[in-house]
């Protein structure tokens, strides 16, 4: 029976946002309930933690902004919290502050394999101290899959680090009109006779969009009826829109921005396009994986543990011509379309679902409350908050 | 990044990175001894598997301070004075190899001198400490250890400074509880023998054997070992015309050198063969009917363990671990130490009856095959390395049954 605040970053549209919602969802019945603190006005993804029963408190503010801390303790304090799990950078560092002054014990999730390079004096300040609290006041760090705990190993040194890998929850069919509905309103009024490939990710350098475009380019004109969607916002909206016109690819490749209905996009589309450079376990492999799509990805961090021949194909990155020819080898068999997909829902429904997902969760809050393993530094810090 | 699956008390991790063992051991090879050989060999497999393994131990004459064996590191630190002055240049010197080689663990295999020195690293430097006791009874390292100055205040401290003893027989786990270890720092790793090098001979195989030593028809037994006072080889000698007197045709191979073998060879006796020391002792085994060990003291005989495995039925003192492998009748004899009557009439017994001689041998490989497998030692070991060793590297991990985790490239399965 604890009350576990999780702790985030911001609530933009992503990865560990979705992971939220489906522990919102996943949690309803067991004994832990749970809140959502964002440090960042984005929130775009309040509405759908709130929908699950879960309360969101949105504090609007900068990131580094280090004083905040005392007003994220005095919000634990008001609401009972028994244990703080962070997300994301910036969480890591107030979250465990703010737990080991409020003598609370920390989980802290690694999302990504790697962070953004520090290219500013400020950025390595945030890193260093990061890597600071994960390895010194964190009582436990979840990698997301075994990839990822590898590839930070030596980043978290000797922290307790313990693999959960993500999990997803399966999508409700879409029925036919509904299905031509979201098609029309992706494609707009062009010709809909061809196969969808979408892709889905933040606008960056690293999700690999340019090389799909350029794929996309030489594909395209063997078949042209084939259809691109990018989803997603980002820094690069401007740069990938112009590699589009360059390629005269006008009406054929779709960048709609940020949609907070992905999975029934997934579900209108028919062929799922992961071209990044570096990936975790990404959570949006796993979603169009649930809705049934066969895979198309990149051979980076865990994707090569959820696609194989059985469940798409797989390609060497920042390879655009390696990514064109499977683009259209999975272009020319339509009929795989259906048993690939089947065989990657099995799997993520198999391996992937929340239910055993939330209860090594559960486990894991469970066994740092019962202090069996014991944090680090927590006697240092009962003095300090007896003063707060 | 070569990345293993290992499994630590019930619970799979993801290990990034291995320990490094330091070995402490008085003396290494070149050199027969069960004790060493066992390191050895423990050490390659160990290294086998991605650990970096450093055995420090003591200079001797025309050895390299430093050297590469088989994926081993061995370091030879001087030793020098006589006898207690030397244990002290030996603790010394070898705690200061310690700090330069920085090791996770330390594995001391003996009680006196090397678990001190693991004892003085563990407070220097903060490294786990594992020791390994070889022998038991009086001659055993506790049994020593209680002669000595200072003795009981030494296995003290041993009690409080050592993180987790090695039993490698039955009663020397009773010893060590007998002298206040806790039964969480006791465990238990019978030595391994490599079973399938020592595999049941096959009739072929115990002929050419035969051939290749040059021994005729008649019953062959065998004696495998260091010639010391405590393998009471003179005991055997003396009823060894008794036997022969009832088969003739007999030989006695003695194979192995030590403090014994000049004062060994002036007593005559018919059919008795010294072969010095061998660096394969398998033709041997593979060629004899009986294995003979008379000692009066032993810890876990290696080669006893050998000769079952290979198919010869053996003859043994009760003595030390003798008990754990052989049940009396089944796959071998057990005799009363330093009593020759039971030793003769034992040899008699085996020599006469062919069919017990064949019942022993598939008894006892088999047993040996299930209990005193190398692989199995080197389990149980690597396991309580990791868990000693400092977390650094080490992920839990239980990936679903049908992930393929471990066949990714650069992954290794444990």
């Amino acid at each position: 029976m604890a009350h576990i605040v999780h702790i985030i970053d911001r609530l933009n549209i992503g990865g560990a946002q979705s992971l939220l919602v489906t522990l919102a969802q996943a949690l309803r019945g067991r004994p832990h309930s749970m809140a959502v603190v964002s440090l960042h006005h984005d929130d775009t993804m309040a509405g759908a933690i709130r929908a699950c029963g879960v309360p969101v408190t949105v504090l609007p503010g900068k990131l580094r902004d280090v004083g905040r801390i005392a007003e994220v303790c005095r919000l634990l304090q008001e609401t009972n919290a028994d244990l703080i799990h962070t997300h994301l950078g910036f969480a890591h560092v107030t979250g465990t502050l703010c737990g080991r002054l409020m003598g609370l014990p920390v989980v802290a999730s690694l999302h990504s394999m790697q962070e953004h390079p520090a290219e500013r004096f400020r950025d390595l300040v945030h890193y260093r101290l990061q890597r600071w609290v994960l390895r010194t006041l964190c009582d436990r760090i979840i990698a997301v899959g075994p990839h990822v705990a590898v590839a930070r190993a030596g980043y978290v040194g000797r922290a307790r680090m313990e693999v959960i890998e993500n999990a997803v929850i399966p999508p409700p069919p879409l029925s036919a009109g509904r299905r031509a509905a979201v098609r029309h309103s992706l494609l707009g009024s062009e010709r809909d006779d061809g196969p969808l490939f979408i892709a889905v990710g933040r606008l960056s350098a690293e999700k690999g969009f340019a090389d799909l475009i350029d794929a996309f380019a030489i594909f395209g004109r063997s078949d042209p009826r084939a259809a691109l969607a990018i989803v997603g916002g980002g820094e690069l909206m401007g740069a990938l829109r112009a590699q589009v016109a360059g390629h005269g690819l006008d009406g054929r490749v779709f960048l709609p921005g940020a949609r907070t209905d992905v999975p029934e996009l997934l579900a209108a589309s028919d062929v799922f396009v992961m071209p990044s450079h570096w990936e975790g376990m990404p959570v949006a492999v796993l979603e169009a994986m649930a809705a049934g799509l066969p895979v198309v990805a990149t051979r980076v961090g865990d994707l090569p543990n959820l696609v194989s021949d059985r469940t798409g194909l797989l390609v060497e990155p920042q390879d655009p011509a390696a990514l064109a020819g499977a683009l259209s080898s999975i272009a020319g068999t339509p009929d795989r379309w259906a048993p690939l997909g089947r065989a990657g829902k099995r799997l993520v429904d198999e391996r992937y679902s929340p239910d055993v997902w939330a209860s090594r969760l559960c486990r894991l809050y469970d066994e740092v409350l019962d202090g069996r393993w014991p944090g680090t530094g927590r006697r240092h810090w009962s003095a300090i908050r007896s003063i707060l | 990044m070569s990345v293993h699956q290992a499994r630590i008390q019930g619970k799979t991790f993801l290990m990034t990175a291995l320990p490094r063992v330091a070995m402490l051991i008085n003396q290494f090879l070149p050199g027969i001894g069960g004790a060493e050989r066992q390191v050895a060999m423990l050490g390659a497999l160990l290294a086998d598997r991605g650990v970096d393994v450093h055995v420090v131990t003591r200079w001797r004459d025309g050895c390299p301070a430093l050297e590469r064996m088989g994926g081993l590191t061995v370091h030879r630190v001087p030793a020098r004075g006589t006898k207690g002055l030397a244990a002290v240049s030996f603790t010394a010197h070898a705690a200061a190899a310690l700090g330069r080689i920085r090791p996770d663990i330390i594995h001391a295999h003996d009680l006196l001198s090397c678990g001190t020195t693991a004892m003085l690293a563990r407070l220097l430097y903060g490294t786990p400490v594992v020791v390994t006791a070889h022998r038991s009874g009086s001659i055993g390292d506790i049994g020593r250890l209680h002669d000595k100055p200072f003795g009981d205040t030494r296995i003290a401290l041993l009690r409080r400074n050592v993180d987790a003893f090695i039993a490698i027989s039955r009663d020397i786990n009773a010893e060590l509880a007998a002298h206040g270890v806790p039964e969480d720092r006791r465990v238990s790793i019978p030595n391994g023998i490599d079973t399938r090098r020592f595999s049941l001979a096959t009739p072929q195989q115990r002929a050419e054997a035969r051939t290749a030593i040059g021994v005729q028809g008649g019953p062959v037994a065998l004696f495998a070992g260091r010639l010391a006072v405590e393998k009471r080889l003179d005991l055997l000698l003396s009823v060894w015309p008794d036997v022969r007197r009832s088969h003739p045709t007999a030989t006695l191979l003695i194979v192995g050198d030590g403090e014994m073998e000049a004062e060994l060879r002036r007593i005559e006796s018919p059919g008795v063969e010294f072969r010095g020391r061998t660096d394969d002792v398998l033709p041997y085994l593979r060629a004899s009917d009986v294995f003979v060990l008379p000692s009066i003291a032993e810890g876990l005989s290696v080669a006893l363990l050998e000769a079952q495995s290979t198919g010869a039925a053996v003859l043994a003192t009760d003595v030390g671990g003798a008990r754990d492998i052989i049940d009396d009748g089944v796959d071998g004899l057990l005799i009363e130490p330093g009593n020759p009557d039971q030793l003769r009439d034992g040899l008699l017994r085996l020599f006469a009856d062919d069919a017990l001689r064949a019942r022993m041998r598939r008894a006892a490989s088999a047993r040996v095959a299930r209990r005193n497998d190398m692989e199995g030692a080197l389990e149980k070991l690597l396991e309580l390395y990791l868990r000693l060793a400092p977390r650094h590297g080490r992920i839990r991990y239980a990936p679903h049954p049908s992930a393929r985790v471990a066949d990714r490239p650069g992954w290794r399965r444990r």
